[in-house]
């Protein structure tokens, strides 16, 4: 079973965080930079609502996947604590007909998450070639969970157990039975809680928050800045300033990955046509992030134990690098008019944890992603019609969408993505 | 115009991101399941089979109560539910073989053996009226030999008289021993028994029993009011050793029936009234102290010769004693005469009583007989027996017979043609019984507790040993000493009361130890207060219970104050309690459990279409801090299921 739901999103925090990043003055990659003195104030918004994941093996399944599990006999034993009862219970087990491995009823859910990310960019050209950002991403998530338990055939033949085998005299326990079946969602809750959980069904399944999130600034120097090809050197840092995965919390979103990120952006343009019209440009780039090593709590899951009652523990704890590699065809009419189709490459390597003991293994499981992006733009600048002074005011907006292609140990997630910003 | 299309290119991009705006909010919707369908919820049994606390009758439910050690696996509580079960459904096939195949037959013998009763009967009731006819005779012989036989004897008056002095106070004698000393202190009579059958002549005489109490009845009444009566009023002993005030008391007594029940059952009691003893439990006897000087001043013993004197003196027990031991006196009704009984009285320990012993001292060593058992003598087989109903008592085996005529010795012989047909019925009952035994051998007991077993498969009392061998066999081969922290025997009383109101005895181990009681009222299933117990049921100490009336569950809860007393008194060596090693609870033996609360929870069943009612559930030991042991009561069964059967 895959851990926390949360952990499947905190991908898509890494997502968005690439979105919300300040190294571009448009959604996609570019060696463009700033001219000296000028600055630009801008507002990007994104948004996502990721309702599915793939696994290792590229295949689709539900975000709510984690809960999606039988309730089987084993389930039951480990849930009673009193030895005796338990030797009792699976002795009873036995008798009617099952093993351990036994359906008893089947947990379903749904877990549908939607957020949005508004991030303030400010850029800054300190030289004609050199551009200093900073983006302070402002998250605001919500999930809302629906849990189902549906009965397998097996939980009324062993009830019927106790009935039909009058020399047992232990009806009372056949109703005990029963009872805790058709309680089933109560009783996953009531384990959430006693093992320090928040209930599943808490406010009617429904967590949403609002916070900031893991700040990013960069450095963007144009080395090269030719009339056909140009290039440009993105350096630049995340903060760890965005609230970490819960472990106590099974359905919420982070809003930063817990520690610091360095990122390295080459990027190059190559001007195809130039007319009266406008421009056709071909964008290349390639970004390599450095995660740094940390410690944060998780919960240690392991074959033994569920989400719901995993032992929290703090661990030291390395994300995976990541590269991402891209190209677009950008046109920039002389109207104004911006368009743009392209396609990202990401991939983050597999996570390493120290200090989780037998849970290593859980937790560094499928966190191999790939993710495979295509990316169109729609956009308006004034910034041509504010040079021919038939515009007051320099500013530029955007609408962009990133659609998942592929991807593995990835949630499924589209992104679409306004930004507006001014530049004086 | 390209700034108008720009414009609208723009206000398109904003309408966009509005609407982007506009649906980003909210909260996500999710798939809505359906309400889950109730897994089936078993349901108590219903029926008369399981209204067990209902019964009209008192039940009483024995069985094992087992703590299981909190280590134990599910493996070993399987093989001891295999084998437990097992041993129950053996046992129903076996009661179920048995009320199908065995009980008839033993209904069949039943009517053979009361075949066979009648027929004693009969022959019974052929000996009596045999018996009576004798004794008719031989009684008319009796009464009259005294006189016959001092009539032939060549003694002057005085003589005669002094004979007569001595016969009376033997049969006066007589009449206080038989109050105190016979063997039909509770028996009953069609007409008054005779304390000797030669002084009946001087009973009529004196008038001695002429008492509403003493008189003949159409059916059978007890007597003994009418020998303390006579005794009292119309015996010599009397005047000479107590004083009106104390003979009122006596008379008092004599006629309170409740005081005659309480000597019949209390005959050293009795005892000790005649010989005067001091009683602090009965002040109206107090200081009643018999000397010989008493007798000595009697009226009737004044008269006397010395020598005599000390011989009335000492006639009341050693006198009797000696007289019937001869072999003068047995064969009295048939030959000898009164000079040969009174040869023998003077002769008797004449030495011993003349060295001057109080009476009151060897009065008070009889009385000191921890309990006088009264013995059948010649005169009860002969003039006794034939006035009471149907069979007369069994002799004891040191009966010396050789007193009774022989014309009673035939008539024991028996009747022919009665016999015959006894015969017959005894050679049926016994072919009965061996189709009995054959059919019980072929009961299936597992083949492993045969051997070396003691369990007799005869009767229906054992049909459970070779059962419980078995299930100890097994129990053993999986290592049962790690199983269970305690295993005790458990009873549990049920007992309607008035009001319906049910009564609840519970005992550990040992039914003689110490018990708890409770009750509810079955209106309510809540705590009632019980009536007082009577006084020889001893003390019970509180058992807190509650019936739920939907499941029929009792609920029991006993404080274990001294486990010791509750039966839990082993130690970790001993073969059934407490023996187990039981890391986590720190107890090596059975005070462990001192002051914890039991706790039982008791559901009614039956097995086998209310063949075999019997009560099971949970039961646990709790501390301050919570439940420590948890338990079951095994199969209490109702302990009158065999004897069900064999009736």
């Amino acid at each position: 079973m895959k851990g926390f739901v949360g952990c499947i999103l905190q991908t898509v925090a890494a997502l968005l965080l690439a979105l919300s990043c300040a190294d571009s003055a448009f959604a996609f990659e570019d060696t463009k930079v700033l001219p000296k003195g000028i600055r630009r104030v801008s507002l990007r918004f994104v948004t996502t609502s990721p309702g599915q994941q793939t696994d290792g093996s590229a295949n689709a399944k539900p975000l709510a996947s984690p809960l999606l599990r039988n309730l089987t006999f084993r389930d039951a034993l480990q849930d009673e604590k009193n030895n005796v009862k338990r030797a009792q219970l699976e002795t009873m087990m036995l008798k009617s007909g099952f093993s351990k491995d036994s359906v008893l009823g089947r947990f379903d859910a749904d877990l549908q998450s939607r957020i949005n990310v508004y991030a303030p960019l400010v850029t800054y050209g300190v030289t004609n070639n050199l551009t200093f950002a900073v983006g302070v991403p402002i998250y605001s998530a919500a999930t809302q969970l629906s849990l189902g338990f549906f009965k397998d055939s097996n939980a009324d033949t062993f009830t019927s157990f106790f009935q039909d085998n009058r020399e047992l005299n232990a009806e009372e326990s056949g109703q005990e039975a029963a009872q805790r079946l058709n309680s089933a969602k109560e009783n996953l809750n009531r384990r959430a809680v006693e093992n320090g959980r928040l209930r599943l069904d808490e406010n009617s399944g429904r967590w949403s928050k609002t916070g900031l999130g893991d700040i990013n600034m960069l450095a963007k120097y144009r080395f090269h800045d030719g009339s056909v090809s140009k290039g440009a050197l993105t350096v630049g840092a995340v903060a760890p300033t965005g609230r970490v995965d819960d472990p106590y919390i099974l359905t919420d979103v982070p809003f930063g990955d817990g520690q610091w990120d360095c990122f390295l952006t080459l990027a190059f343009d190559e001007v195809l046509t130039q007319g009266t019209w406008g421009n056709l440009v071909f964008n290349e780039y390639a970004r390599y992030t450095v995660q740094f090593a940390d410690q944060k709590k998780v919960a240690l899951l392991t074959a033994e134990n569920t989400p719901l009652d995993a032992p929290i523990a703090t661990v030291t704890y390395k994300l995976g690098d990541r590269v991402d590699l891209g190209a677009a065809l950008l046109f920039e009419s002389n109207s104004g008019v911006l368009s743009g189709v392209g396609y990202n490459y990401g991939r983050k390597f597999e996570d390493v944890y120290r200090g989780a003991g037998v849970a290593k293994e859980s937790l560094e499981r499928d966190t191999d992603v790939v993710t495979h992006q295509a990316e169109m733009e729609l956009g308006y600048t004034s910034i041509p019609a504010f040079q021919r002074n038939e515009f007051p005011v320099p500013f530029e907006t955007k609408l962009s969408y990133k659609h998942l292609v592929r991807s593995r140990n990835s949630p499924i997630t589209h992104f679409l993505q306004i930004e507006s910003g001014v530049f004086f | 115009m390209k700034a108008i299309i720009s414009e609208k290119l723009l206000n398109k991009i904003l309408l966009i991101a509005c609407s982007l705006l506009f649906l980003s909010c909210g909260v996500p919707k999710v798939k809505q399941f359906p309400t889950q369908e109730p897994v089936f919820v078993p349901e108590f049994p219903k029926g008369e089979s399981f209204q067990l606390f209902e019964s009209e009758h008192e039940r009483v439910y024995l069985g094992n109560l087992v703590l299981w050690n909190p280590q134990i696996t599910a493996e070993q509580f399987e093989k001891v539910y295999d084998a437990t079960l097992e041993y129950h459904k053996q046992y129903v096939d076996l009661l179920n073989y048995y009320k199908s195949s065995v009980t008839p037959k033993q209904k069949r013998m039943g009517v053979l053996v009361q075949q066979q009763n009648n027929l004693f009967a009969e022959r019974n009731t052929i000996l009596t009226e045999r018996r009576r006819a004798v004794a008719a005779e031989t009684a008319e012989r009796a009464r009259n030999w005294f006189d016959v036989s001092l009539s032939k004897m060549p003694l002057n008056e005085s003589e005669k008289d002094h004979a007569r002095g001595v016969f009376h106070k033997y049969c006066e004698a007589k009449i206080w021993s038989f109050a105190v000393d016979s063997a039909f202190l509770n028996s009953k009579f069609f007409e008054r028994p005779t304390p000797n059958a030669l002084c009946e002549k001087f009973y009529t005489d004196s008038k001695t029993f002429e008492f509403p109490q003493c008189e003949s009845s159409s059916t059978e009444k007890n007597y003994f009011p009418c020998f303390w009566r006579a005794a009292i009023l119309n015996t010599s002993f009397v005047g000479g050793f107590f004083n009106a005030s104390k003979r009122s008391t006596l008379l008092k007594f004599a006629d309170d029936t409740q005081f005659f029940e309480t000597l019949k059952t209390d005959r050293k009691l009795a005892v000790q009234i005649v010989a005067g003893a001091k009683y602090t439990n009965m002040p109206e006897f107090d200081h009643f102290e018999v000397r010989i000087s008493h007798l000595v001043s009697a009226p009737n013993a004044s008269a006397l010769p010395n020598r005599d004197k000390t011989l009335a003196s000492s006639s009341l027990f050693q006198m009797l004693n000696a007289v019937e031991a001869s072999e003068t006196y047995l064969n009295v009704p048939h030959r000898k005469n009164v000079s040969d009984l009174l040869r023998f009285v003077k002769s008797s320990n004449q030495e011993a009583f003349e060295q001057g012993r109080e009476l009151s001292n060897r009065l008070g060593n009889f009385a000191k007989k921890d309990f006088l058992e009264g013995t059948f003598s010649a005169n009860d087989v002969i003039f006794n027996f034939p006035k009471m109903n149907g069979e007369p008592p069994s002799l004891p085996q040191d009966f010396n017979s050789e007193g009774l005529p022989q014309i009673f010795a035939e008539i024991e012989e028996g009747v022919p043609e009665l016999d015959e047909k006894v015969e017959s019925i005894k050679k049926q009952i016994e072919e009965l019984e061996n189709s009995i035994r054959l059919s019980l051998a072929r009961v299936e007991i597992p083949k492993n507790s045969r051997g070396g077993s003691d369990c007799a498969l005869a009767t229906a009392d054992h049909l459970r040993c070779p059962l419980a061998e078995s299930l100890s066999a097994q129990l053993a081969s999986i290592n049962a000493p790690n199983v269970a922290v305690a295993l005790t025997k458990m009873s549990v009383k049920t007992r309607p009361l008035a009001d319906r109101i049910l009564e609840v005895r519970l005992a550990l181990e040992d039914t003689a130890g110490r018990r708890a009681r409770g009750c509810i009222s079955l209106e309510t299933g809540k705590h009632k207060e019980c009536p007082a117990a009577l006084e020889q049921e001893g003390q019970f100490s509180p058992l807190l219970i509650e019936l739920n009336l939907a499941s029929r569950k009792l609920s029991l809860e006993l404080v274990l104050d001294d486990p010791r007393e509750w039966g839990l008194s082993g130690t970790t060596n001993d073969a059934n309690f407490c023996r187990l090693p039981t890391s986590g609870i720190e107890a090596q033996s059975c005070d462990f459990f001192a002051n914890k609360k039991l706790r039982a929870e008791l559901y009614p069943s039956a097995f086998g279409d209310g063949l075999l009612p019997f009560l099971s559930g949970k039961v646990s030991v709790h501390s301050d801090e919570g439940e420590i042991l948890l338990g079951n009561a095994n199969y209490l069964l109702d302990a009158d299921v065999e004897k069900s059967l064999i009736q």
